[in-house]
Parts: C-alpha cells; sequence; structure tokens
C-alpha cells in the first residue's frame, strides 16, 4: 500500500482542518515532515497508525485526550483522520479512503471507502481489508517511533519470528499446512474406524486430543510474548523518564551500564561454561585411565620382551608353508602330519594385519591419553579461574545494582519515587510473565514431542494393518502434499534468511567503520550482530542500532521485491510505506547519513517526521533525490516568547520559522515547503 | 577421508536403558528432550565410553539386561572412539593380554567393554543422584581422580 493523502480535523494539537498529500511514486517516494519537541511529530504518526488500526503506538500519552483543546473550548467534541491510500499495482491498484472518528470518550465511527473515479463506495468489510493488507500484527514493523528503536528486539522471540514469518508472507503457508494437517487427522480417523484396530484408534484419539490444546497453547504463549514485550517497552519508557531527571540521571545512568556489564558477564559465563563441559567431557575418560594406561604401558613392553607379543612371523606365513605343504627349511609338510598341526598351531601366535592394528591403534590411543593428562590441567584451570573471576565480578556488580537502587529510592522527591516504584512492579509483572511463558512453551515442546512420536506409532501399526487401497491413497496424498509445502516453504524460507543476511551484511558492510557482521539463526530468526573476531556485540551499541534500521529496512526491501536478488514468494507478502518518528535522534550522528540512505532505498515509500537538530547536510544529501513532499509543521504558541528560542531552519538556501509566540490559541500546523 | 574400523564387521554395543536419563544429562538434555546445563557430549558414544572407563578403573561390571539400547560399532568410529572399545577391557583386566585383541575374539571384548560401561553408568548414576543440583561436568571432573585413600585408618579405641 502507499499513502495518498491525509485529512485531520482538530486531532490533537492541529486545530481545525488540514491537508496533506504524501510523495507515492517510485522515483519520488519519501515525504518529509520537519518538527521541533512538542510540534506534534508523534501526533501525526499516531493519527495516520489510529485511522488504520484504532491503535496508537505504546508511547503516546493522554490518549483519552484525543479532540484538540482550542477545538473542545469552543465547544467541538468530535475529531476525525481520513487516509486515503493505493494498493500496489500488482495488487490490482484501487484506492481506498479509510475515515475514523472519535469524542474524548469513545470512537465515533470507522468506514473504509473504495474510491472510484472520485466516487466513494462504502465497503461492508472495511475492517478485514485494512486487516488483510496490513495485518494488525504487522504495524509496528511500519509505522513505528523511531526512539524507541532500541525496544525493537531482534532476540528471536516467538512473537518476532511470527511478526517476520507474516511480513514475508509465510502465515498463510503455515494456515495452509493446518489446514491439511486436519485433512490428515480426518483421515487417520477414517482408516482407524475402517480397521476398528483398538491401538490405531487409541492412538488417533490421542493426536487429536494433542491438536486440540495445541492451537490455545500456541496462542497463549504468543500472547504471553506480546505481553512480555509490551511490558518492556513501558519498563523501558519509565526508564527513560527516570534518566530525564537531573537526580537521579547519573544513578539510572550507572544502573544502566551496571545492568549492561552484568548481561555480558553473564554471556561470557555461559560461554565458558560450555567450554569447560566440554574439556571435561573430552578429558574425563583419558583421565580416568591415565594411571591403568601406564600399567599396560609397562605390561606391554614386559610381554614385548618376553616375546610373547605376537610373534615375528605373520599369519600369511603359516598359511603359505601349510599350502605348499614345504617348510621354509626345505622339509616337506603333508597335510595331517605332526608336523603340520604342529605348523598349524603356530597360528594361534602368529602376527596378523588385523592384531597389529589394533596394537597400534590401541597405543596410538595410550599415548593421546598421556598427552591429554598432561594438557587437561592447564586447559580446565584456565577457564576455570576466568569463571570464578567473573563470578567475582558478577556478586560486586549485583551488589553495586542494590546501592543504586537504595539510592535511587532514598531521593526525597514524589515522582522519582513513583517511577521507581513503577519500574519495580514492571520488572516483577516481566518476571511473572516470562515464568508463565516459559511454562506454557515448556508444555508445547511436550505436546508437539508427543504428537511427533504418536505419529511414527500410527504409522508402523497402521501398516501391520490390512487398510482400504482407496483410504491409504488419501492418507499417502495428503502426507505427500504435506510434505512437499512443508520443504517448499522451507526452501523458501531458507532463501529468504540467506537473502535477508546478505543484505544485511552489505548494508553493515557499506556502512558501519567497524569490521561488525549479522547473523541471523534461522530457527529462532534472532538477529546477532558479531565483531571481527567472532563474538557478539551488544545491540543497544550505535552500531547496534544500525542494525535494527538495516534490518527492518531489509525485510520492507524484501517483501517489496526490492532488493538485488528476488524471491518468487509462495504468497504475496506484506508491502506497506514506513512512517517514522524521529528517526535518527536514536542513532550515532557518524551513522544518520547512512541509515537515511539505506532506508531512502530500500523502501517503496518513506515517511520522516525529523527534527532541525537531527537533520543535518549529511541525511539531507542522503534523501534529497528521493524527496517529494516536505512540510514544516509550525508550533504556534499561545504565551509570550520571554527567553525562549525560536528554532529555524535552511531549507534550499531560505530560512524558515518552526515555532512562534503570542499567538490566540496554540496549535500547530502544516506548511508545505516547496 | 574415512577412517577403517577396527573391527572385522559392523557390531552392535548394547548399554542398558535404565541409565538413559545420565546419558541424557551428560550430553546436557533432560528426560524430554530439553536443554539443561552444558553439555559434555554430542552423543552417547561420549557418555559410553566415559561411563565404561569409569567401570573399568573402579572394577564395576555388570549385565547390561535384556532392556537395553544400541550402539553401531561404526559410530564410535565415526567419533574416534572405536580404540576405547579394546583399550578398556585390556586395562580392566591385564591379565587379558594383547590376545583378547585377535579378530575371533572381538565379541568377547565388546561384550566385556558393555559390561564395564553398565557398571560405570550405575556408578555415575549414583554420583549423579548424590551430587543433586551440581552441573554434570563440575561431578565427572571429581570422578577423573581416584579418590585418595587415608594410608594408616586407626582402629577407634574402645570407648567404653
Amino acid at each position: 500500500m502507499r499513502l495518498i493523502s491525509l485529512e485531520l480535523n482538530d486531532f490533537r494539537s492541529f486545530y481545525g482542518p488540514h491537508h496533506l498529500e504524501f510523495a507515492a511514486e517510485d522515483d519520488k517516494r519519501v515525504t518529509i515532515f520537519h518538527g521541533e519537541n512538542g510540534a506534534g511529530k508523534t501526533n501525526l504518526l499516531n493519527a495516520i497508525h489510529w485511522c488504520v488500526t484504532g491503535n496508537f503506538t505504546p508511547r503516546f500519552q493522554d490518549k483519552q485526550l484525543l479532540v484538540n483543546k482550542e477545538a473542545y473550548k469552543r465547544g467541538r467534541r468530535e475529531c476525525f483522520v481520513e487516509l486515503v491510500f493505493r494498493e500496489e499495482d500488482e495488487a490490482g491498484g484501487k484506492v481506498y479512503r479509510v475515515r475514523r472518528s472519535a469524542t474524548n470518550e469513545r470512537q465515533t465511527g470507522f468506514d473504509v471507502f473504495q474510491v472510484i473515479r472520485g466516487n466513494s463506495t462504502v465497503l461492508p468489510k472495511g475492517e478485514s481489508l485494512l486487516r488483510r493488507l496490513l495485518p494488525p500484527g504487522l504495524i509496528s514493523w511500519f509505522f513505528f517511533d523511531a526512539e524507541a528503536i532500541g525496544a525493537l528486539e531482534l532476540s528471536g522471540s516467538e512473537s518476532f519470528k511470527q511478526d517476520l514469518r507474516k511480513t514475508l508472507g509465510f502465515d498463510l503457508v503455515d494456515s495452509l499446512l493446518r489446514d491439511l494437517d486436519t485433512v490428515q487427522t480426518k483421515r487417520r480417523r477414517e482408516v482407524a474406524a475402517q480397521t476398528n484396530d483398538r491401538d490405531l484408534l487409541a492412538i488417533e484419539t490421542d493426536i487429536e486430543n494433542i491438536d486440540r490444546v495445541l492451537p490455545a497453547q500456541y496462542e497463549a504463549a504468543a500472547s504471553l510474548d506480546r505481553e512480555r514485550q509490551k511490558l518492556a517497552s513501558d519498563l523501558e519508557q519509565v526508564r527513560t523518564e527516570l534518566a530525564k531527571k537531573p537526580q537521579a540521571e547519573p544513578l539510572e545512568k550507572r544502573r544502566r551500564a551496571v545492568e549492561g556489564q552484568i548481561v555480558k558477564l553473564d554471556e561470557e559465563k555461559k560461554l565458558l561454561a560450555g567450554k569447560a563441559a566440554q574439556i571435561v567431557g573430552a578429558a574425563a575418560p583419558a583421565l580416568i585411565l591415565l594411571e591403568m594406561t601406564k600399567q599396560l604401558e609397562g605390561t606391554l613392553e614386559e610381554q614385548e620382551v618376553k616375546g610373547s607379543l605376537p610373534s615375528p612371523y605373520s599369519d600369511q606365513l603359516v598359511k603359505d608353508i601349510l599350502s605348499a605343504k614345504l617348510c621354509v627349511c626345505g622339509r616337506p609338510v603333508s597335510e595331517g602330519s605332526a608336523e603340520a598341526h604342529k605348523i598349524h598351531d603356530l597360528m594361534k601366535f602368529a602376527s596378523t594385519g588385523v592384531l597389529n592394528k589394533r596394537i597400534s591403534d590401541v597405543r596410538y590411543l595410550i599415548r593421546d591419553i598421556e598427552r591429554q593428562g598432561r594438557n587437561f590441567p592447564v586447559d580446565i584451570q584456565t577457564v576455570r579461574s576466568r569463571i570464578a573471576a567473573i563470578d567475582t565480578e558478577l556478586g560486586r556488580l549485583e551488589e553495586e545494582l542494590k546501592d543504586l537502587t537504595r539510592e535511587l529510592q532514598g531521593i526525597k522527591m514524589d515522582e522519582i519515587q513513583a517511577l521507581e516504584r513503577q519500574r519495580l512492579s514492571l520488572e516483577r509483572g516481566r518476571e511473572k510473565v516470562l515464568l508463565q511463558a516459559g511454562g506454557i512453551l515448556q508444555q508445547l515442546e511436550s505436546n508437539e514431542r508427543r504428537k511427533k512420536e504418536l505419529k511414527t506409532r500410527y504409522e508402523v501399526t497402521a501398516k501391520k494393518l490390512a487398510v482400504n487401497q482407496r483410504l491409504k491413497k488419501e492418507l499417502d496424498k495428503t502426507t505427500r502434499l504435506i510434505d512437499y509445502v512443508r520443504r517448499s516453504s522451507a526452501a523458501q524460507e531458507q532463501q529468504a534468511l540467506l537473502l535477508l543476511s546478505h543484505e544485511l551484511n552489505m548494508v553493515l558492510d557499506k556502512y558501519l567503520t567497524k569490521h561488525f557482521s549479522a547473523k541471523i539463526d534461522a530457527k529462532t530468526y534472532a538477529v546477532q550482530l558479531l565483531d571481527q573476531e567472532g563474538r557478539k556485540v551488544g545491540q543497544s551499541t550505535g552500531e547496534g542500532q544500525v542494525l535494527k534500521f538495516a534490518f527492518i529496512a531489509a525485510v520492507v526491501a524484501m517483501a517489496a521485491k526490492k532488493t538485488q536478488q528476488k524471491i518468487q514468494w509462495l504468497s504475496e507478502p506484506t508491502v506497506a510505506p514506513l512512517v517514522l518518528d524521529a528517526p535518527f535522534s536514536a542513532l550515532d550522528p557518524e551513522y544518520q547519513g547512512s541509515v537515511a540512505r539505506n532506508l531512502a532505498a530500500q523502501t517503496t515509500q518513506l515517511v520522516l517526521m525529523i527534527s532541525s537538530a537531527a537533520w543535518g547536510e549529511k541525511v539531507e544529501s542522503a534523501v534529497k533525490s528521493y524527496v517529494g513532499k516536505r512540510y514544516l509543521i509550525v508550533s504556534k504558541e499561545a504565551g509570550p516568547q520571554g527567553d525562549k528560542p525560536i528554532k529555524r531552519l535552511m531549507i534550499k538556501g531560505k530560512e524558515h520559522v518552526l515555532n512562534e509566540y503570542d499567538k490566540p490559541y496554540a496549535e500547530s500546523i502544516f506548511e508545505e515547503v516547496l | 577421508m574415512r577412517k577403517q574400523s577396527l573391527f572385522s564387521r559392523e557390531r552392535l554395543v548394547y548399554w542398558p536403558e535404565e541409565f538413559s536419563e545420565v546419558v541424557d544429562l551428560l550430553n546436557g538434555r533432560d528426560r524430554e528432550g530439553r536443554t539443561v546445563g552444558s553439555p559434555l557430549y554430542s552423543f552417547n558414544t561420549g557418555a559410553i565410553v566415559l561411563a565404561a572407563s569409569l567401570g573399568a578403573r573402579e572394577k564395576r561390571k555388570r549385565e547390561v539386561g535384556t532392556r537395553r539400547k544400541e550402539i553401531s560399532t561404526a559410530t564410535f568410529l565415526s567419533h574416534e572412539l572405536e580404540p576405547y572399545i579394546f583399550l578398556v577391557p585390556l586395562l580392566g583386566d591385564p591379565a587379558l593380554g594383547t590376545e583378547c585383541l585377535r579378530p575371533e575374539n572381538e565379541e568377547q571384548v565388546i561384550r566385556e567393554f558393555e559390561r564395564y560401561a553398565a557398571g560405570g553408568l550405575e556408578l555415575l548414576a549414583g554420583e549423579m543422584d548424590a551430587s543433586a543440583g551440581k552441573a554434570a561436568d563440575v561431578i565427572v571432573q571429581s570422578l577423573m581422580f581416584p579418590p585418595v585413600r587415608s594410608a594408616g585408618v586407626t582402629d577407634l579405641p574402645n570407648l567404653l
């Protein structure tokens, strides 16, 4: 979908009617809104977000005050937002108009119209259409408050994976597989009924029982995951608030730093614990046998001296003598003779190729055991010492964390104490949700495993029974179809992840000064930033933020087939504009230009709401050639200017004023910059 | 290049199913197949060789029994652990001598290795029960060195 225009009427800081148009052409696809803090950039983002979904972004405040205050004073009780958008040409290119209105208390209207040659026809199932074009779960991928990019998790949570699958269109394939699974269950039930075999029927009933609970368990897991994300986002917001208070700022900053160090050390400890276990595992048999092998070495040597080791003649020599019936000394050895028996007995002590090989391998193993005996103490000591040092450091940091929390709680300011209480309560809430989610995931895994086992048992049991040929054929057909869809989907998923990884690494390679790379876990979709030595880099770093922007841009580009390499999707992915509020404020200035260039190049349509502080030469030159529409959001204040500064912005050599004072009432207006 | 087996043909090594939990724990999994702790081994072969070594050192042998699991000698070969199947019986009973390495004795060698492995698994299970809560690698590391036995144990004096 592409945004065409937006009407606002008495919505939040925008008094009266306002009309905006978006750049929606392939070559001119970027729309910029310049506005200072408090001018209404977040209100604008939320106007679009609310119009499409009926909800707001997580950090949007005072959601119950939608009607512009001045309009309210004048007796107007309703506001509305109207958005016109167009489907992508490949999807039909139809034009739609969505209108949502509300008072401060409730929503008063919602309609979706199809626009044909200027005439609007209301669509009876408008909400479903919107859901199809932009699934609710994906809104946060396309319309978002970029200051909150830190909260975007690329950690591979279940909801993250599901959202990504939906964006890339895999949810339809998943739904097809679920339907096929239902068909297969039905066929299995028919087979069981036809054979009337007690075991088969019992297995089938067990499978059906699991099938009945699985959807609810998946839904519960996804819902808990969403709840966890919401709590994490709220927590982040409270902590940002806390960090803004002058008295709390240094303590909160230090607390974040300490928590970051704890996470890093925990990860290092986990890696080292894994390494220690591997060292112990590899060396344990050797170390257990070490003393005994020393004795065996002695015995082997002794036996060798005594000549009881395999004799210096081979079994082949004995065989040759017996077959030629002639001893090496020239005497005949006739079959059945005493000589022949004696020579035959020599076979017991003759050396054989196999025996020699075994002795040589056992000796080699003994040498290896001795080597491990020498190396193990040093190897394990190095790792265990580092673990002990980390434990000491972790103890110290946890104590410091407690002290910092105590200090924060001790600040005699109601606001800070309230925020601190809120933070604590949110953290407890998050822990509770994590615990619940862990339980659900365990049940899910156990049920999935049991279902797999039951299916195998079903097949083994069914094979032994005389099943009607037609039913057997039907069941085989469904199984083959499921297998085919699953394989095709897995192949496409692998291709998509490879392409995504390639695109990400291309961006990182091009824009980061450091040699970092990104790795995507094929199972969980978790994205990890790695340094040159392959060590994990925290996602809260400047480079981590670049990774998040690059990831979103790459996903959007891949869905829109804008990447260099294209994928023939099994089902169409979601194509939508990227609307970002304050996109670069969370980024290091050195990366702002490159991220802007990448976003502009990768998206089908880009809307940026940006302050003058984040609008530098680098950003301007990066997006200049793509910009089709540009607006100022001018903030007009009712009170006198006093000591407050006037913010100005130079565009194409002309100076523009972004805030004004001494106006009859407070409002924000849009001014198009030509 | 695939290494050549020391066995004349592929054979099966059995171990008692009752110790599946011990083997799983050494592989970093619980009974349900979930990841628990850091794995000492990636495959069952590692755990069985460890158990057999422990059984040989502690002279603990037992029969595998009828409820058993199997691993092919080819798997031991691919994990480069095959020579342990010969070494463990040799060490467990030095009187066997190198004669036990002859091709005609390989079935007996395997059975002897299995008995030590079963005995070792029994020991490991006991240790894990006694040290519940400790990481598997810590438990195994404590078993790597033979316990130091006090040289001069004196009888308790008659206190009555």
